[in-house]
């Protein structure tokens, strides 16, 4: 599947944000907190299927030679992906709004599901750090592309001006 | 050497900084939260109770019963949720910040490392007569 990068930095800044609210409950609440880690479970297959390419290709080769990188990209994404699927199967097992939408009764989890889903969420956001590193140029780079540069045309361009300098004026009649 | 560096060596600090914060985060929560009071050993071995007033004693003055993990179900707090963005994101920058430090410092040895190998440029000759 080929997508732009600016699609590509879109879903991985929604991802991002996700990850975060998503890390803390105390934000949204345990009920959005449960939907929104299901519904996290579609955004982290679309962006599986945008790098489904590059997979492929580290796959078929990851014991062959190969960039170092690469590989260490790789088994970073793969430990990430197992951890993610982790906390959320073991999320799952603790949910009390999913599983009660559905009309699944699963009884009284024990403490080990809930352990183990504090545990794997914790290492998740540390092996994203990981990841976040490993692609930092690439995310600076387009972040200054798509969101920096722009933002710095619009307050640059004589429409942003003109608007300030009426702000200006506003401004400067109302203290008189 | 430098093979013995980025296979071991560095992939090993890496990961021990990776524990490490790992480990901190771990110990903070045990002892500055409820978060792990259900993993308290009891009197009798083997035994896990819920440390403070278990064993038969009554509940301090004041007690509301919550959920075990600490977390409780409560509705959502804005003050303890952006606590914990900020939280996580300081978590991530170290991390970022760790393995950039680490990657400057592998491309710094391979520069050095290059610069050590290249031979002096040898002089012109002097023109003979």
């Amino acid at each position: 599947m080929s997508v732009s990068t600016k699609t590509n930095l879109i879903l991985d800044l929604t991802l991002f944000v996700a990850v975060l609210t998503l890390a803390t409950p105390d934000l949204t609440g345990m009920t959005i907190h449960e939907w929104l880690g299901v519904a996290f479970v579609a955004a982290l297959l679309t962006h599986l299927l945008f790098h489904w390419r590059w997979i492929v290709n580290v796959t078929t080769q990851f014991f062959r030679k190969l960039w170092h990188s690469s590989r260490l990209n790789y088994v970073v994404n793969l430990l990430f992906l197992a951890l993610m699927t982790g906390a959320l199967l073991s999320g799952l097992m603790i949910s009390e709004s999913v599983l009660a939408f559905f009309g699944i009764n699963l009884g009284e989890p024990g403490p080990a599901w809930s352990g183990l889903h504090h545990t794997l969420s914790d290492a998740a956001v540390m092996v994203l750090g990981l990841h976040l590193a490993l692609h930092w140029k690439w995310i600076v780079s387009n972040l200054n592309r798509y969101v920096v540069q722009p933002v710095g045309r619009i307050s640059d361009s004589p429409v942003g001006r003109s608007s300030d300098n009426r702000l200006d004026e506003r401004n400067q009649t109302s203290n008189l | 050497m430098k093979k013995f560096l980025k296979t071991i060596v560095i992939p090993l600090l890496i990961l021990m900084a990776v524990i490490g914060l790992f480990g901190a985060g771990w110990w903070w929560g045990a002892t500055h939260t409820q978060a792990f009071a259900g993993m308290a050993p009891g009197e009798v071995r083997g035994e896990r109770i819920r440390p403070g007033f278990d064993g038969q004693r009554l509940p301090p003055e004041g007690f509301r019963p919550e959920r075990f993990d600490g977390l409780g179900r409560g509705g959502p707090s804005l003050t303890r949720g952006l606590a914990g963005i900020v939280g996580s994101l300081v978590k991530l920058a170290v991390i970022v910040i760790l393995v950039l430090l680490v990657q400057r410092g592998l491309a710094w040895f391979d520069a050095w490392r290059a610069n050590r190998k290249t031979p002096p440029i040898a002089p012109p000759a002097e023109p003979e007569g």
